[in-house]
């Protein structure tokens, strides 16, 4: 007698994968973290150049409530010729031990204690008005209620556009928590340069 | 109000203009190909006409001959 092996087929559809088999479930929830009214070309992603990447590190004392299943982010952005669009653009998270980019950050982390990095979506980004920017993850990140958290957006589009804006960000509280390096021609890479410039964040999950 | 016309005659001579215009309500832009000359040269000469009303944080690149300058509010 001999036994066709059938796989199981479970459903999954609504289901969105996460970054770990054992994560928290989702609340619908959001944490705020900024609100701050500095602006800067350059946060978030630089539509001067035909590349950028921008990082940002959160702190795990901004980060309450323990651990969360984080489903997407919305970012704030203003002044863009609306509709303005960035293609191929790349959003990846993960733990950090550090808290602040060093003088000399690299683009790819390389000089950062970084685990359970993730690529949480590529997607084409288009601001079609001033405010918050819903950034849906096609991979969910696990975060685990203590460490810091850093997030990075490689802006792959290729071209420069007129019409550009801004992200917007708090100053204060993000001393060299930020990182950006922008460029034409090629995707950036070495070292950026770091500055205070932590976008507005709603964390969702 | 930033005296565009004779901004790009000033700056043409140093290379070709691709922008140089409000780029939105609170930034300025010029962007060049083919420059013949030195950054700081092209700083001075933008600020000259830009700085009064962008006097906000600026930022230029000179890379592989392309001139970039973002002036901000």
């Amino acid at each position: 007698m001999s036994f066709i092996n059938i796989p199981v087929i479970t459903s999954m559809i609504g289901q969105i994968p996460s970054s770990s088999g054992s994560c928290t479930p989702v609340t619908s929830s959001e944490l705020v973290i900024g609100g701050g009214t500095s602006t800067s070309s350059s946060v978030w992603a630089y539509g001067l150049y035909d590349y950028s990447w921008y990082s940002a590190i959160w702190l795990n004392t901004e980060l309450t409530g323990g651990t969360k299943q984080i489903t997407g982010i919305e970012v704030e952005m203003q002044g863009y010729t609306t509709p303005y669009t960035y293609n191929n653009m790349t959003v990846k998270l993960g733990h950090v031990v550090e808290s602040i980019f060093d003088t000399t950050p690299a683009v790819d982390w390389s000089d950062m204690t970084v685990s359970n990095v993730i690529t949480a979506t590529t997607f084409n980004m288009t601001i079609n008005a001033s405010g918050f920017q819903v950034i849906t993850f096609n991979t969910n990140f696990c975060y685990d209620g203590t460490s810091n958290l850093i997030i990075g957006v490689d802006n792959n589009d290729g071209t420069w556009e007129s019409g550009f804006g801004s992200g917007k960000y708090n100053f204060t509280p993000a001393i060299n928590r930020a990182a950006y390096k922008a460029q034409d021609t090629t995707f950036p890479t070495g070292n950026g340069t770091r500055n205070n410039s932590r976008i507005n964040i709603k964390f969702k999950y | 109000m930033v005296d565009r016309e004779n901004l790009i005659i000033d700056i043409s001579a140093h290379g070709s203009v691709v922008y140089c215009d409000e780029n939105s309500e609170v930034n300025y832009v010029v962007v060049m190909e083919g420059v013949t000359s030195n950054k700081i040269t092209l700083d001075i000469i933008v600020d000259g006409y830009v700085s009064a009303d962008y006097g906000g944080s600026s930022l230029s690149t000179l890379s592989n001959g392309v001139y970039k300058c973002d002036y901000s509010k």
